[in-house]
């Protein structure tokens, strides 16, 4: 033999129980062992992209269901999402307030990550005055406006039919501004007929 | 599995983990040829994918565009397209029309590329309100200003978004994007004050000392058409009018939206005599409103002591518009208010009747039948005169209430009778419905008034694509959407019928529970499947509209036919991507009040999209 190859042969000996012992625990770690499984997350709200946008005020709802559009990052695709939409939420009466629409989304294997809820709002579900609505995505909802253990994420628009935003003062941050919202502000329980 | 196939391929991230001895094999084959390593996740489904033609030859005419099944028979539609942070219409919604998406609007960006454009850029606008000295001696407000000269008001302003007539219509119709169900919202001016402004400029002066607000600025979209509402802000809406205008903007950079009160667009005044049959009105507003939109049309007038003479003033409105009186509550304030519409004039004298406390009325929300409690929204309306002291006084009362899980609601109301919309809770399965008489007594505390509500009637159907085999298309989004029609602000809870939801089953068949309605059903096929959406407007036979009333009704199958690709590639007016753009595609049917939404995509990171669009079938 010659002197390469007997260094050769020597180097696959002392090489061997070494790939066998990687081999080895290779395949245990390869084996179906329980991983940890991923964290969920709830869906993610892009906000930029929300139309209308965020920093204006509804002035005409049309009833159609193409008015409101909310693009949401999922985590994973495969395992759904839900979302409901409310009109003046109101905290105190807690799982009483229901809904004006919402739905639960099948996840399916393939599906884009990036989903679109649109929704509308009917005149009958608001009446005359300013009023508040607000879209709330997540994993799933224990009861209304409660979101399970991963949260959610939510937007909300300032409605005034009337165009005059100044009959409704409570708008923190001025038109134009950040659009943020104070909670429940015009939000009377009875939604009365006296906010012109 | 075929090259095109409805049924979406597990990714290999997706596939159940090995049993063991597949898993041992697995590893062995891992330590054989280390170069086996799985391919990634794919980033769209791969369905509706193909390397060549003969992979689309199931779909007769179908070609392999894009390794993608598709046809190509372009069709002009329109794009709505909102967002895009870091571009030049961060919050904004830009329309444009598909053929008007050309590359050379984008020369130095598109390149060779025939799938590229720019979106319409924005022109900043600077504005203001003047009141000129015989207009303010007209209203008799004066805003203290130089002698002779044009004072602004502070006001607040909306700009909302015009679109072009449709083709037959008058071609020179003001068309409200949201009143045919185009969704370009409206954009509100920001109050600038007079420092703000250029000294250059020209713009009136809010005077000496002034410290409010007196213009606005904003930015919208150049080459577009607007309604310009103009609103002064309190305390000068006492005097001076809302001004409702058409505006264009032009291709400019900068665009001044100035608009002074001219004494000859004001209308006479109009003077009302404000009295009341016992209850103080301190703090009421009176003023004029359109029936139609609900907009305030005129100034607004306070009331403080009682009886009242109230002058009004209204500036360039419609002779067409309906008009009406009303005389409401402070906000916060639970009373009914007083609306007077013109028939043909309204009457000076206006008396608030005496209407009585509000009475504490409580129910239950039930289902018909079974019983069952029903969480709901409540709407309640009066119908007939609230009280018989004045029985032709126009006073009227609307307010909400919940039912809770239990079914119970609790609201006060004053006497007199009610219609009452009743829309249960989206994920119960009963109906919305409307109850047409609901009696309140003069009795202060009454219980035990229940309203039933009936199970939804539902649509049928399934979904299949257009291949040889009409493979059921499973995953599917169905998507019943009400036909929109007109607000009748006479019958303001008429429209009742929400959209629904559902997904297709594995057999490409759909049962979608809806409220009594007209519809039309979208079939929208999972996102990233490249199948386009397809619309059904009428049922398959008869093609009568989509009329859901009671029990079940079958709208066959839905076949989603091969795709246009439309995919594109835009650009901001300023050569930047169109990053996170939201990207909805509209397409006008002869006949129908609103455009259908035929697809919605987003844009990458490289101011790309995807989009998979084939028009409404006839």
């Amino acid at each position: 033999m010659r002197r390469g190859a007997r260094i050769a042969a020597a180097l696959a000996c002392a090489v061997a129980p070494v790939s066998a012992a990687l081999a080895a625990v290779s395949c245990v770690l390869t084996e179906p062992v329980d991983l940890p499984a991923k964290p969920h997350r709830h869906p993610t709200i892009l906000h930029g992209a929300v139309a209308p946008p965020l920093s204006s005020v509804v002035s005409v709802v049309d009833g159609t269901d193409r008015q409101f559009a909310v693009p949401v990052q999922l985590d994973d695709p495969t395992q759904g999402y839900a979302w409901a939409v409310f009109i003046d939420y109101e905290p105190s009466l807690g799982a009483t307030h229901s809904p004006i629409q919402g739905n639960t989304v099948v996840g399916a294997e393939g599906n884009a990550d990036i989903q679109v809820i649109n929704f509308g709002v009917l005149q009958s579900s608001l009446g005359p005055g300013c009023h508040r609505i607000e879209l709330i995505v997540a994993l799933s909802f224990v009861v209304p406006h409660v979101a399970d253990p991963y949260g959610a994420d939510s937007v909300s628009w300032f409605y005034s039919p009337a165009g005059d935003v100044s009959g409704c003062s409570i708008f923190e941050g001025g038109i134009g501004a950040d659009g943020a919202f104070p909670p429940s502000a015009d939000a009377s329980p009875d939604g009365g007929s006296s906010a012109r | 599995m075929s090259a095109v196939d409805p049924r979406p391929e597990l990714s290999p991230r997706r596939r159940p983990l090995p049993r063991r001895p597949a898993a041992i094999a697995a590893c062995l084959a891992v330590i054989a040829c280390s170069g086996a390593i799985a391919d990634p996740p794919p980033a769209v489904a791969t369905v509706n994918r193909c390397a060549t033609d003969g992979d689309c030859a199931g779909y007769g005419s179908g070609t392999c565009e894009a390794a993608t099944c598709a046809v190509n028979v372009g069709f002009d539609y329109t794009l709505v397209v909102s967002g895009a942070a870091g571009t030049d219409i961060p919050g904004y919604s830009v329309l444009l029309r598909a053929r008007d998406i050309d590359p050379r609007r984008a020369a130095a960006r598109c390149g060779t590329n025939l799938r590229c454009g720019a979106i319409p850029g924005l022109s900043l606008i600077s504005g203001s309100l003047g009141a000129d000295e015989a207009t303010q001696r007209q209203v008799s407000r004066s805003l203290h200003g130089a002698a002779g000269a044009t004072v602004s008001v502070p006001t607040q302003v909306e700009y909302r978004p015009l679109v072009p007539p449709r083709p037959g219509d008058d071609p020179t119709a003001t068309v409200l994007a949201s009143d045919v169900g185009l969704p370009l919202p409206s954009v509100f001016g920001r109050p600038i004050s007079g420092d703000a402004f250029p000294s250059a400029s020209g713009k009136p002066w809010g005077g000496p000392g002034a410290t409010e607000a007196i213009g606005w600025a904003v930015s919208l979209v150049s080459g577009s058409s607007y309604m310009r509402y103009v609103m002064p802000d309190p305390p000068f809406d006492d005097a001076y009018p809302p001004v409702a205008i058409r505006v264009n903007i032009p291709q400019s950079q900068f665009v001044d939206d100035d608009y002074a009160y001219r004494p000859v667009d004001l209308s006479a005044p109009q003077t009302f005599d404000v009295g009341s049959d016992g209850a103080s009105l301190a703090g009421w507003t009176v003023a004029l409103y359109d029936r139609q939109s609900q907009r305030r049309i005129s100034s607004i007038k306070t009331l403080a002591d009682l009886p009242a003479t109230v002058v009004l003033y209204t500036s360039l409105v419609d002779p067409a518009t309906k008009m009406e009186l009303v005389v409401a509550p402070p906000r916060g304030t639970i009373a009914p208010e007083l609306g007077f519409p013109a028939a043909p004039t309204i009457p000076r004298a206006q008396t608030y009747p005496r209407v009585g406390p509000a009475r504490h009325v409580s129910g239950r929300v039930l289902a018909a039948p079974g019983g069952d409690a029903v969480p709901a929204q409540l709407t309640f309306r009066s119908t007939e005169p609230l009280t018989s002291s004045i029985q032709n006084s126009p006073v009227r009362y609307r307010a909400t209430a919940w039912a809770d899980a239990s079914g119970d609601f609790a609201i006060d109301l004053f006497q007199g009778v009610y219609e009452v919309a009743v829309a249960p809770a989206g994920e119960t399965p009963y109906a919305a419905t409307l109850i047409p008489r609901f009696e309140v007594s003069e009795d202060d505390v009454q219980g035990g008034k229940s309203v039933s509500v009936p199970l939804k009637p539902s649509i049928h159907g399934a979904a299949a694509v257009s291949d040889a085999a009409r493979s059921p298309l499973a995953e599917a989004v169905v998507v019943a959407s009400p036909v929109p029609g007109a607000f009748d602000p006479d019958h303001p809870l008429a429209v009742l019928a929400r959209g629904a939801q559902t997904t297709t089953a594995a057999d490409g068949s759909f049962t979608l529970p809806v409220d009594p309605g007209t519809y039309d059903v979208w079939i929208q096929p999972r996102t990233g499947s490249r199948f386009p959406w397809v619309v059904r407007t009428s049922l398959p036979d008869s093609k009568a509209p989509i009329v859901v009333s009671a029990g079940h009704l079958d709208v066959g199958t839905i076949v989603v036919p091969l795709p246009v690709d439309e995919g594109r590639t835009l650009f901001d007016s300023e050569g930047r991507l169109l990053q996170g753009a939201l990207i909805r595609a509209f397409y006008t049917v002869a006949g129908r009040k609103s455009p259908f939404l035929i697809g919605e995509a987003m844009t990458d990171a490289n101011g790309k999209y995807e989009l998979y669009l084939t028009p409404p079938q006839p």
